[in-house]
C-alpha cells in the first residue's frame, strides 16, 4: 500500500525539481554566479554595480553582405575602436576609425577608402545618431545626424556585451531558462522593450564566464539570421585594478562570417564618467524611419527611373510585359516599387527582374519580385548562392515569398543577355574588371542610349565639388568603350540622372 | 580562569542588550517624531531647528555613510572594500551633464582624485559638497547651520550663517569667490530655499571630479516633515554644464535626545598623501 504513495511522492518531487518555477530559480542563481565571476557583484548587499564601461581595442569590422563573390567572407576594414557604454540609460557610443586592410581586398561597403574614416555612432534610449566629434550636436561647430533606423541594432550590441547579456537575463526574470547544451550552461530569455521578439541565448563556460551570446533576427536575404558573438581570454584590463573581468578578444559573426573581430587592449570598468545627452536637434527629428517613397521619372519613351530613396530601380516597358532592373533593399521597398510599376505601366506583368549584383542592399527585395512572378536574371555565379539562401527559413518575419511559397525562377547569364520583343531592346552585360563585385551587371537600352549601372558611379548632387577619381568609375567608362555602347544618359541606381559627360568629368577624362 | 572567561564573554552581551534597548527607544522616539506634526515657529513656518544627525543610507554608498567602513569586499574580506564601495558609488546614474569639451577633464579629475580633489589636504568641502547640516539653529532672521564632517572627509567642523530676512544678493562681481559663498534663504510654502552665489571654483560640486566655475549658482531646498529633514541641491553652471544638475536628496532623522550633542571632528593634519600608491581615491 505504501509503495505506490512513495513512488508518487518521488515522481512529484522530481516534477517539482523540473517545474518552470524551479528552472527560473536555477536561471536566476546561474546569472548571479556569472555576474560574480565577471566581478559585477559588489558590496554587502551583493548588488550588480557595473553601470558604465569603456573599452579600447583594435581589429577588424567587416561589411556584412558586401562580399566580392557570393558565399565568401565579408570584406574587412582595419579599425581602432573605442566604446563607451551605460547600462543604466541605456546608451552606447562607438568611436571607430576605419582604414583599408593591408593587403587591399575586393568587395563593397565603401572599399577602398580614400582616407581613414572616423565614425561616431551613438544610441541613447530610443534615439540614435552619428556625431562629428564626441558630444557632436551639443555645442556650436559640431554636428549630430539622426540615425533612427539604427537604434535597435545599437541597443542590441549593448545588450550583447557580456555584462549587458547578464543584465538582460536578470531583467527577464522568470522568463529566463537555464539548460545544458554541448557541455555549456545556456541561459535563454526574451529581450524586452524595443527589442521584444528577439530571443537571446547566453552560453557560459566552466568558469561561469560568458563565452558566447547568440540572437536571431530577420534579414531580408538570409531570413532567420543568427548573430553569434564569442568572448574569450577574460582579464582585468583596467589601468585602475577593479577586479572586473572583460574579454580581451571577441569575434562576432553574422551569416556565418565575422562582422567584428576585436582585441581589447584596455578597459575602464570602474564606472567611468560617460554621458549620452540627446542633442535637441535629435529629439526633434522624426524617430521612426521615413515612409517608403517611390517617384517615377520618365527617362525615355517606355523607360522610367524609379527613385525616392537611397536605392533606385529602372522599369522598361515591352509590348506585353515589363522588365525591372533591380528590386533592392527589402520587401517594403520592393513592394512599393512593384506598386509604382503597376500604376505607371498598367496591365502589364513584371516578367523579368534583373539583379545587378549579389550585395545584400541590391538583393534584399528580389524575393518580393520573385513572389510577384518575375523571373530573376542574374550572373551565373550567383545562382547557387541565391538558391541556398532562399531556402533558409523566414519564420521570424515571414516575407512575401515565404507567404506565397512560390519557387523563384532564376535565369543566368555570363557575358551578355538581350531581352527584346521587336519594339524595345534591353541589353545586359557583365561589367569586367570590377573590384566592387565579381558578378556586376550593366543594363543598356541601345535605342534610347540609356545606361543602367549600380554602385560603380554614384554621382554627387548637382553642383557639388568634384571628389577624388574613383577607380570603379574609370573601369565603368573603360567597359562602355570596350562594349562600344553609345551612351547619352546614365540612370545610376544611387544618385541622380546624369549624362556620359558627367561621368567623363568625374573621372577627369577629356 | 574558565569562569572569568565566561564572565568576560557575558559582560559585553549585557552591554549589547542595553545598547539594543537604547537603540529601540531612539528608533521609537524617531518614529513618533516622524509621525507627529511638524513643529512650527511663531510666524507659521516649519521649525527646522534641531540636531539632525541620524543619516539614512541612500541607494548609493556615500562617503558620509559610516557603515561603509564595516563592509566586506566581494571576496568576503575587508581587503578591497573601499574599491568595491567606490564602484557602487560611481554606479549612481544621476550624473551632472558637462559640456562635451569637459568630459575628459571630469574623467581625469576623478581618476586622479588623490592629487586633484581639493577636499584632500584638509581644505573645505564647500557648498554644496558639504551637504546638509548636522544641526540647525533657526531665528526669525537667520539660519545657522552647523556641520560635522564624516570620518573620511578632512574639512572639519564648519558653520554657515544664512540670512532669511529678505535681503537681496550682493552683485556677483562684488563678491570674492569663497568656499561657502553668499547664501540667502527664503520660504516657498513650507520649503526653505537657500540661494548661494559667489563660490570659489577651487571646490568641487561633489566627489567624482565634478568641478565647477565661479559662476556656479546653487539652490538648496530644505524641508521638514515631522522628525525627517530632506535636503536637496540643484546646481546651475552654464559655463560648464549643459543643464542644471539636481543632486540626490539626502534625508536626515532628528535626534530626539534633548541632550544630543554634535561629535567633535578630529583635527585634520595631512600626513597620508605622499604614502598613497593609487591615483583614484575611494
Amino acid at each position: 500500500m505504501k509503495r505506490p504513495f512513495l513512488m508518487l511522492g518521488a515522481a512529484l518531487a522530481l516534477a517539482s525539481l523540473d517545474s518552470p518555477a524551479a528552472r527560473a530559480q536555477d536561471a536566476a542563481a546561474k546569472i548571479k554566479d556569472a555576474e560574480y565571476a565577471l566581478g559585477m557583484i559588489r558590496g554587502p548587499r551583493r548588488i550588480d554595480a557595473i553601470a558604465t564601461l569603456e573599452y579600447w581595442g583594435a581589429g577588424y569590422t567587416y561589411a556584412f553582405g558586401q562580399a566580392y563573390r557570393p558565399d565568401t567572407p565579408w570584406p574587412p576594414f582595419k579599425v581602432t575602436y573605442h566604446a563607451s557604454l551605460s547600462y543604466a540609460v541605456p546608451a552606447m557610443r562607438v568611436d571607430v576609425t576605419r582604414s583599408n586592410p593591408d593587403p587591399p581586398v575586393q568587395g563593397g561597403g565603401g572599399l577602398p577608402l580614400a582616407a581613414p574614416q572616423r565614425q561616431i555612432q551613438v544610441v541613447s534610449g530610443q534615439f540614435a545618431w552619428n556625431e562629428s566629434t564626441p558630444g557632436g550636436g551639443l555645442t556650436p561647430g559640431t554636428t549630430a545626424a539622426p540615425a533612427p533606423g539604427a537604434a535597435n541594432d545599437r541597443l542590441l550590441q549593448l545588450w550583447t556585451t557580456p555584462f549587458g547579456a547578464l543584465k538582460a537575463a536578470e531583467r527577464a526574470g522568470a522568463n529566463a531558462k537555464v539548460a545544458m547544451e554541448g557541455g555549456n550552461t545556456v541561459i535563454t530569455f526574451p529581450l524586452s522593450g524595443s527589442l521584444t521578439g528577439i530571443t537571446m541565448k547566453v552560453f557560459l563556460n566552466a568558469k561561469n564566464q560568458v563565452e558566447r551570446v547568440e540572437t536571431r533576427a530577420d534579414n531580408p536575404v538570409l531570413g532567420d539570421t543568427a548573430t553569434e558573438t564569442a568572448y574569450s581570454d577574460y582579464k582585468d584590463l583596467g589601468e585602475i585594478a577593479s577586479d572586473v573581468y572583460f574579454p580581451s578578444h571577441f569575434v562576432q559573426k553574422q551569416g556565418g562570417f565575422p562582422v567584428l573581430d576585436l582585441t581589447i587592449a584596455k578597459t575602464d570598468a570602474n564606472n567611468p564618467y560617460v554621458v549620452f545627452p540627446v542633442p535637441e536637434s535629435i529629439e526633434k527629428a522624426p524617430q521612426s524611419p521615413t515612409a517608403v517613397k517611390v517617384e517615377a521619372q520618365k527617362v525615355a519613351n517606355g523607360v522610367w527611373y524609379l527613385t525616392g530613396g537611397t536605392h533606385h530601380s529602372v522599369a522598361v516597358e515591352f509590348r506585353n510585359y515589363v522588365a525591372l532592373v533591380e528590386c533592392p533593399l527589402n520587401d517594403e521597398r520592393a513592394l512599393a516599387v512593384i506598386d509604382t510599376v503597376k500604376k505607371t505601366i498598367p496591365n502589364k506583368p513584371i516578367r523579368y527582374v534583373i539583379n545587378t549584383h549579389h550585395h545584400f542592399d541590391h538583393l534584399g527585395g528580389l524575393r518580393a519580385c520573385a513572389a510577384e512572378g518575375a523571373t530573376v536574371i542574374t550572373h551565373a555565379d550567383n545562382k547557387p548562392y541565391f538558391e541556398k539562401v532562399w531556402a533558409m527559413p523566414h519564420s521570424l518575419s515571414p516575407d512575401q515569398l515565404a507567404k506565397t511559397a512560390k519557387k523563384p525562377v532564376i535565369e543566368t547569364m555570363t557575358d551578355k543577355r538581350v531581352l527584346t520583343d521587336g519594339t524595345r531592346t534591353l541589353e545586359i552585360y557583365h561589367l569586367q574588371g570590377s573590384d566592387h563585385a565579381a558578378t556586376m551587371l550593366l543594363g543598356y537600352l541601345p535605342q534610347e542610349k540609356v545606361l543602367i549601372e549600380a554602385d560603380v558611379y554614384n554621382p554627387a548632387q548637382a553642383g557639388a565639388p568634384a571628389g577624388p577619381v574613383v577607380r570603379e568609375s574609370v573601369n565603368l567608362y573603360d567597359n562602355i568603350q570596350r562594349l562600344k555602347l553609345d551612351v547619352q544618359q546614365i540612370t545610376p541606381l544611387h544618385g541622380r540622372l546624369v549624362t556620359l559627360d558627367d561621368l567623363r568629368r568625374a573621372i577627369a577624362k577629356p | 580562569m574558565r569562569n572569568e572567561h565566561l564572565r568576560s564573554r557575558r559582560r559585553p552581551s549585557r552591554n549589547g542588550l542595553r545598547v539594543a534597548a537604547a537603540l529601540a527607544i531612539l528608533c521609537l522616539s524617531a518614529f513618533r517624531l516622524s509621525a507627529q506634526q511638524t513643529p512650527r515657529t511663531p510666524d507659521g513656518h516649519p521649525d527646522l531647528g534641531g540636531v539632525w544627525n541620524g543619516a539614512v543610507t541612500g541607494p548609493y554608498i556615500k562617503a558620509d555613510d559610516a557603515n561603509s567602513a564595516l563592509l566586506a569586499a566581494r571576496d568576503g574580506t575587508l581587503l578591497n572594500f573601499e574599491r568595491d564601495n567606490t564602484i557602487i558609488r560611481r554606479s549612481d546614474p544621476n550624473k551632472p551633464l558637462y559640456k562635451p569639451e569637459f568630459w575628459e577633464k571630469v574623467q581625469h579629475l576623478d581618476q586622479n582624485g588623490n592629487t586633484e580633489d581639493p577636499s584632500f589636504g584638509c581644505v573645505l568641502g564647500g557648498v554644496p559638497r558639504m551637504g546638509p547640516p548636522a544641526k540647525i539653529v533657526e531665528t526669525p532672521t537667520e539660519l545657522i547651520f552647523l556641520h560635522v564632517s564624516g570620518g573620511a572627509q578632512g574639512w572639519g567642523d564648519q558653520y554657515r550663517v544664512i540670512p532669511i530676512d529678505g535681503r537681496p544678493h550682493t552683485p556677483l562681481q562684488d563678491l570674492d569667490g569663497t568656499w561657502k559663498g553668499e547664501s540667502i534663504g527664503h520660504w516657498e510654502g513650507d520649503t526653505m530655499v537657500i540661494d548661494t552665489i559667489g563660490l570659489t571654483d577651487s571646490s568641487w560640486i561633489d566627489i567624482s571630479g565634478y568641478f565647477h566655475s565661479e559662476n556656479m549658482h546653487v539652490v538648496e531646498r530644505v524641508r521638514r516633515e515631522g522628525g525627517t529633514l530632506t535636503w536637496q541641491a540643484t546646481v546651475e553652471d552654464p559655463d560648464v554644464l549643459l543643464k542644471p544638475w539636481t543632486m540626490n536628496p539626502r534625508t536626515l532623522k532628528l535626534n530626539p535626545d534633548p541632550k544630543a550633542m554634535l561629535p567633535e571632528t578630529l583635527p585634520c593634519i595631512e600626513r597620508d598623501l605622499h604614502h598613497l600608491v593609487t591615483k583614484e581615491h575611494h
